[in-house]
């Protein structure tokens, strides 16, 4: 075998829509040898998934290639009929999604769904389909190979009994069954925790090892592309900006974007600079403290009439003028807590004090009027701004509701709070549909301060952003801070964001404070097991990404 | 980011509206690719330019409020009569257009009172849960599980026969269908963050249904009652056809073909042309109904 596995030369692809043609792919050009680990980087809308769905051929629906083609192990294809590629996918080529939660059927066992894999696989190979046991003993060897404890007693089990990072390797499984050639991992990591994230990576990594596998994975988080492909591309706008080892690219990089992009990968092992000096400094008048939780508890109820407890007994206390962080993983009631804050969920028990008033009790028109006080930026913009309302109206609601201003007074408001959000004052008549992630996370914000409030929730609010745009929020949330004299409660699931504007922070894992303090000195000298894991696991795809700026601390 | 230029001068309307202009522009295109929305969308309007423009196209009107001319009765299609006349020797032309309004009028008010019970309704049942929702559903269900045309003809035969009475007992018996889809609609509308958002702003219930709730219910409910518009004249004129809807020699549809009946198979024009009315308004409708849902509705939508 002496061609390159993969060959892509001179691919253009467009997707026509109602505004014409859309060049999502223009001119790419990619080799992948046999062995060989490629990861793509790009932020979304980069048309990196696109690119390697073509791969597959199971691109979108209304493309057409304008040129170029695509050919594996020596053959054409572009324009591959259907019929033949049944031979191809899944057995040469397969890959791995993003959302391991939708991609199993829950219907079915996961045994069942890997056998019934391995049974498509021999049917379009042309030989007969093996027997039933002995689909169950290579299923049984596919799990223990992806590193499933007791795959025996898996086989039998369904998708919602598994966490989310074991339907991960499930997925892995299934993507090995046909033993491909060539495994596209698409955002293996993405919607996972952490510490999963860790040690899917170093799956896939001991799994490129083992089984001499060629891999292709796209992220947009440049650390897990670090820490398993040997080369890497940056995609930017549907071209391929730089390509390269990944340990150069890292290093030196060459375009333009690829510098941009490494910048805004926050760095779990640097000290934050800016914030450390502000707050104590800014409000010697004012010390006190702004919001408090004693004794907070949500347990919920399960239709079989189990208790979970979803925060248990809770105290903190919020300082005015402070970022407060709270990290945890998913499931650990970090959004719960934040929902209670603010009185959107009830708290089974315990107080919530704000401004020395305890508003765990309000009901009604006190509440309400207590709302504007406090508020609530929430984790997905996409869905945090009614499709139906313009811009105008979102960010007039707040004003609409808890003011009694003119209509003529709103516009103009609403054209100054698009001003501090350093948005266009063009976009109060567009709709939430037309505007990037960024500037629609941008106009939540907007919204939220409308009313001047003391008091902002953020729970993850940035998680659902590129990296590039995650920067910049972050660096505006902390402009506004100081602007609007706000206090910011932090929820975040990324350690080094954390780091890099919380004053103090509390860790939680299953409902309850495991570790709280200074934020420099959680990271510097974590006291509890978890704190260290969390740190441990953030640092692995942190550092791999910042190799070109090694040893700070 | 790119930044547009900021403008000193006032937004044109055009600048302002862009976006829904350009939102509509989108429909009128999707809407224009496919065959069976036009031809609906084509039936349809034919059928509301009949309703709208009867007395003036009608070329017998006086045939449709009782003027009889015996020495014409029962002859076929001709260049004076198009479709023929009945056995009162009135022009069936004029009557199956002045028909159109009757019906019309019947389709307008079944679907506008069953939406104006039913959205309410299943707003509430979706959003409070609880014993409300408990109570609506179950009295909705009670509705349901009785066939309506049946429902409907138990209460005219109660009330007595007549067009109003038509109307009254089909539209107390369509509501349930609206409740059902809109609490549907509700129940996963009001998991969406922009509920939680407006809540935590301080938004009071009624707020967030009218401004939140209600306008993301609106394409189901606008393609179920432009579906509902046709089997609506469907049922009223099925009342009118056993005798019980508008009583001849009322110009309506049903009550045309009710008197036909006894006319098949000679005399057929008498019954197939307001068969044909009722047939092309109700699919009319059907195919509108159907080209809305593929616009408005994203997931069955082919990209």
């Amino acid at each position: 075998m002496t061609g390159p596995l993969l060959d892509i030369q001179n691919y253009r692809l467009d997707i026509a829509t109602f505004d014409g043609p859309v060049h999502v792919l223009k001119d790419i050009n990619l080799t992948v040898n046999r062995g060989d680990t490629l990861g793509i980087v790009g932020e979304s809308g980069s048309g990196k998934t696109v690119l390697v769905r073509s791969v597959l051929g199971i691109g979108p629906k209304a493309s057409k290639v304008v040129e170029g083609k695509i050919a594996f192990d020596g053959q054409d294809i572009t324009a591959l009929p259907e019929k033949d590629w049944t031979k191809i996918r899944g057995i040469r080529i397969s890959m791995i999604f993003q959302d391991p939660m939708t991609y199993l059927n829950p219907l079915f066992t996961i045994g069942q769904q890997i056998s019934d894999v391995i049974a498509a696989h021999e049917k379009a190979a042309g030989h007969g389909v093996s027997l039933k046991t002995t689909r169950r003993a290579r299923t049984v060897e596919l799990l223990d190979q992806v590193g499933l404890p007791n795959p025996a007693m898996l086989f039998d089990q369904y998708p919602h009994q598994l966490s989310g990072g074991m339907r991960q390797r499930v997925l892995i499984a299934m993507a090995l069954s046909g033993k491909p050639d060539l495994l596209i991992a698409d955002e293996p990591t993405t919607a996972l925790d952490v510490t999963v994230q860790a040690q899917v990576l170093d799956l896939i990594n001991s799994l490129v090892e083992k089984l001499n596998l060629t891999v292709i994975m796209i992220s947009h988080d440049i650390g897990a592309i670090a820490t398993i492909a040997k080369r890497c591309a940056v995609m930017y706008k549907g071209e391929i900006v730089e390509q390269g080892l990944t340990a150069d690219i890292l290093s030196a990089p060459k375009h333009e974007y690829t510098r941009r992009l490494l910048a805004a990968v926050p760095d779990i092992d640097t000290a934050a600079t800016k914030v450390a000096a502000q707050p104590a400094v800014a409000e010697p008048a004012k010390p006190g403290v702004l919001l408090e939780a004693i004794g907070l508890k949500k347990v919920y109820r399960s239709q079989s009439g189990t208790e979970v407890t979803a925060v248990n007994s809770i105290n903190l206390s919020v300082a005015t003028g402070e970022i407060f962080g709270v990290v945890g993983e998913s499931g650990s009631g970090k959004s719960t807590l934040a929902r209670m804050l603010l009185r959107l969920i009830e708290p089974t028990s315990g107080d919530i004090i704000f401004d020395g008033r305890n508003i765990s009790g309000l009901t009604g028109e006190p509440l309400r009027l207590m709302r504007r006080h406090m508020q609530f930026v929430f984790q997905n913009p996409h869905s945090a701004l009614n499709g139906r309302h313009t811009i105008g109206d979102a960010i007039g609601e707040p004003l609409r509701i808890q003011t009694s201003m003119s209509r003529r007074d709103i516009e103009a408001r609403v054209e100054a709070l698009l001003d501090i959000v350093q948005l266009p004052k063009m976009f109060k008549y567009r709709y939430p549909h037309e505007l990037s992630g960024g500037q629609k996370q941008r106009i939540c914000i907007a919204r939220a301060i409308a009313l001047n409030p003391r008091l902002l929730i953020l729970d993850e609010p940035t998680s659902a952003l590129d990296i590039s745009v995650q920067a910049q929020v972050l660096d505006f949330l902390q402009e506004l801070r100081a602007e609007l004299d706000l206090t910011y409660v932090f929820i975040s699931h990324n350690l080094a964001v954390i780091r890099q504007i919380c004053d103090r922070t509390i860790v939680m894992k299953r409902g309850e404070i495991v570790e709280q303090g200074e934020t420099e000195t959680l990271f510097l000298s974590p006291q509890h097991e978890y704190t260290k894991a969390l740190i441990e696991s953030g640092r692995k795809t942190s550092r791999a990404a910042n190799l070109s700026a090694p040893a700070v601390s | 980011m790119t930044t547009p230029v900021e403008l000193s001068r006032p937004l044109t309307f055009r600048e302002r509206h862009e976006s829904k202009i350009r939102q509509w522009r989108l429909y009128a295109h999707m809407f224009g690719k496919s065959f069976s929305s036009m031809l609906g969308l084509g039936l349809v309007a034919l059928f509301l330019l009949l309703a709208a423009l009867g007395p003036w196209l009608a070329p017998y009107p006086e045939d449709t409020v009782g003027a009889f001319n015996m020495a014409n009765k029962l002859m076929g299609p001709s260049a004076a009569h198009w479709f023929g006349t009945d056995e009162m020797g009135s022009d069936i032309l004029s009557r199956v257009i002045i028909g159109a309004r009757t019906s019309l009028w019947i389709g307008l008010i079944i679907t506008g009172v069953g939406a104006i019970i039913g959205v309410p309704l299943g707003i509430i049942a979706g959003y409070r849960g609880g014993w409300v929702r408990a109570v609506i559903m179950r009295i909705t269900e009670l509705f349901l599980a009785v066939p309506g045309l049946a429902l409907a003809l138990a209460i005219v035969a109660a009330l007595g026969p007549g067009i109003t009475n038509c109307v009254v007992a089909l539209s107390l018996v369509w509501w349930p269908g609206y409740v059902r889809l809109v609490e549907a609609k509700t129940l996963s509308v009001k998991e969406e963050l922009f509920v939680e958002s407006a809540r935590s702003i301080g938004a009071k219930t009624p707020w967030i249904l009218w401004h939140h709730i209600l306008p993301n219910c609106m394409s189901p409910i606008i393609v179920k009652m432009s579906m509902d518009m046709g089997m609506a004249i469907l049922s009223a004129a099925s009342l009118g056809f056993i005798g019980l809807g508008a009583q001849p020699p009322a110009p309506e549809w049903g009550a045309m073909i009710s008197v036909a009946r006894t006319y098949m198979p000679d005399w057929w024009w008498y019954s197939l042309f307001p068969g044909a009315a009722i047939f092309l308004t109700v699919l009319g409708f059907n195919l509108l109904g159907d080209g809305l849902r593929d616009i408005l509705d994203p997931r069955s939508r082919d990209r």
